[in-house]
């Protein structure tokens, strides 16, 4: 297979857990989202020295890896980023969840399910409403928006207990 | 299951994934993590329900993408994605246009990066000149972009820089929407009852037979009518001009604005910029000094300013810093290479028009430690021009590097490039070339800025003088 088109097969697999895990170590959207951008750009530089016989993901987070603590000394003096401790041991304990993540995944739709049509609407316009779709649903329900929220926080709570739950019914609680 | 103290980082997390959280709970979050892993496994499992969530909302709803929109993160991964991804699908993706059924238009010239959506969802980045295209999207992705598609009714449109257009037919009626950039359009006649609809930010045109130009920012769109008669509709409260031949119309987003048709016969010769509003492409972020004095002020400071621009200066200085992008040239590979983006025409009080005697005076700062073997210290400029009577241009750039020397001023610098530096890009078959012409009496649209390595290239601002003063 064509070299280039090779990687655009691999990272169009696998981009998104790039993308999740430089999330998880740098929580503001728009610096992650440069910060992946820049680890897309590395990884596509360095892929003359990819070696194909082995898998993509690790190689690829260890650019983004890179990229992370890169991006933490830029913005050292900033309040709002982890210190390079945490982020050390935050890496650490990113290797040792990877293997359960796809399943937990996989329960979550399960999990969705269970939730009450009023709960699902809210996630629902939290996370695929337009912006200021909760505001506008305070507006119409009469509704404070700060309870909105709160309902929000309880209902990724339950969503995770019940993904906790199915991990330990089938054996692989990893927490 | 649900310990208190899982409820406190439950807590945080929260304010994390919905953007509330302030740098005191970040440091709280950041000490209850510390050292437990059981709470770091919490914290990753977490922000993976929330991306989760976020993912399989969007995945659910791509039919409906128009009507809810992308969630935040999803805007700010493409976003990120975008540069890379047609850079790479450039190469990776062949076998021309694939549109070739009901063909709407055709490309008659184009440059730089340029990517094509076509309705079955099929992207496509190796576009040429020829190539039939049906309904679907065009966008520019670089400032160096442009493209002219010629209609299926002989109309013409240029979309040129950071641009996104889509066209589609409605009832016989041809549709262009312009959410973001530059826009010229040559109208033929159209059937009577059935004019051609632009919708863009804040307003909705029809058109018989014209031809004008849009510039589109967020916040509002310019019309400027060289010949015939375009009927503007402000959009958020549906009040109506009709723009005819040498006048101009500023739809913004705020009825409060005066929307209003002038005559294209004023126009400034001199321009400075005004970050946000100018911003097109680039990292803004402010000095944090202002807020670490008084941070209880800077938010109403913030509000000030949505209502007098005054209330800018109390606030600490925007910056504008590069981004990384893939940069395409005609005749040379794609490369990585960082660029901001600065709009002019789209929000300025009047169209600022290029004198023979100007010159850019920019102020900025590159980061020298952030400098490679070689090719680090200069940046080149380039501008997009409109002919003041219509019609696209072409761009501009300058023939040489400017070099600088900031080391004996904290790495900032301020410099002077007069107009007559800068030299026209003119297509060739193979690669492009730059040739000396000027551009004096031209309409400026926009500038940008690049580096080929990123030196941390940070722009406070630019401005426009007569060479006189």
């Amino acid at each position: 297979m064509d070299q280039t088109a090779e990687f655009v097969r691999l990272w169009t697999q696998y981009h998104r857990d790039v993308e999740r895990y430089v999330y998880s170590m740098i929580p503001r959207s728009a610096d992650a989202a440069e910060v992946v951008q820049v680890v897309s750009v590395k990884l596509w530089e360095k892929w003359e020295n990819y070696d194909n016989e082995r898998p993509f993901i690790p190689w690829a987070m260890r650019f983004a890896w890179l990229e992370i603590l890169k991006w933490r000394q830029r913005l050292a003096r900033e309040k709002l980023v982890f210190s390079d401790e945490l982020l050390q041991q935050m890496h650490s304990t990113h290797e040792e969840l990877d293997p359960v993540m796809e399943m937990r995944r996989k329960i979550l739709g399960k999990c969705l399910e269970k939730l009450n049509q009023e709960d699902r609407e809210l996630v629902r316009l939290r996370y695929g409403g337009r912006h200021g779709a909760i505001k506008e649903e305070a507006e119409r329900t009469g509704k404070k928006m700060h309870l909105l929220y709160y309902a929000l926080e309880r209902i990724r709570v339950q969503l995770l207990n019940c993904i906790e739950l199915n991990m330990q019914r089938g054996g692989m609680a990893d927490a | 299951m649900h310990s208190l103290k899982n409820a406190d980082l439950d807590n945080l997390l929260a304010k994390l994934v919905d953007d509330s959280i302030t740098a005191e709970e970040l440091a709280g979050l950041e000490k209850m993590l510390n050292g437990d892993v059981s709470a770091q496994r919490r914290y990753f499992h977490y922000l993976d329900l929330h991306m989760d969530l976020q993912e399989r909302a969007t995945q659910s709803k791509i039919h409906l993408r128009t009507r809810f929109g992308l969630s935040k993160w999803k805007v700010a991964g493409v976003a990120a994605m975008f540069c890379l991804w047609i850079g790479l699908s450039y190469f990776a993706i062949s076998g021309g246009s694939g549109s070739k059924s009901s063909a709407f238009a055709r490309i008659t010239g184009m440059d730089g990066l340029i990517e094509w959506s076509a309705q079955d969802g099929s992207i496509i980045n190796d576009l040429s000149i020829g190539d039939p295209l049906g309904e679907g999207i065009i966008e520019g992705l670089n400032s160096n972009s442009w493209v002219e598609i010629e209609l299926n009714d002989g109309s013409e449109a240029v979309i040129s820089g950071i641009s996104k257009l889509k066209f589609s037919q409605n009832q016989g009626s041809k549709v262009l929407r312009l959410s973001q950039g530059y826009l010229s359009v040559n109208v033929t006649h159209q059937p009577k009852g059935k004019p051609m609809l632009v919708f863009s930010p804040g307003a909705r045109a029809e058109v018989l037979g014209t031809q004008f130009n849009v510039v589109a920012s967020p916040e509002s769109t310019r019309y400027t009518v060289n010949e015939g008669l375009v009927r503007v509709k402000r959009i958020n409260d549906g009040s109506v001009q009709e723009v005819s031949a040498n006048h101009y119309v500023v739809a913004g987003l705020d009825s409060e604005e005066e929307f209003k048709s002038v005559l294209l016969q004023d126009y400034s010769e001199e321009w400075k910029s005004e970050f946000p509003r100018d911003v097109r492409r680039g990292h803004l972020y402010q000095s944090e000094k202002f807020t670490a004095i008084n941070p209880a002020i800077n938010p109403a400071v913030k509000l000030l300013t949505k209502y007098s621009s005054s209330a800018q200066r109390l606030l600490a200085p925007y910056r504008l810093r590069t981004k990384s992008c893939i940069w395409f040239e005609k005749g040379r590979k794609p490369e990585l290479h960082f660029s901001v983006n600065i709009g002019v025409s789209a929000t300025s009080p009047l169209p600022v028009r290029i004198n023979e005697e100007a010159k850019f005076k920019i102020r900025g700062r590159i980061d020298t430690n952030m400098f490679g073997v070689d090719d680090s210290n200069f940046f080149i400029v380039g501008f997009t021009a409109n002919r003041a009577h219509g019609g696209f241009a072409g761009k501009y750039i300058t023939k040489e590097k400017v070099d600088l020397n900031p080391k004996d001023n904290n790495d900032q610098f301020e410099i002077e490039i007069p107009i007559s530096e800068f030299w026209k890009v003119e297509k060739g078959e193979i690669k492009d070339s730059l040739v000396r012409g000027s551009s004096a009496g031209l309409e400026l649209l926009d500038l940008w800025f690049v580096t080929y390595q990123n030196i941390g290239l940070e722009i406070f601002d630019v401005e426009i003088i007569l060479k006189d003063e």
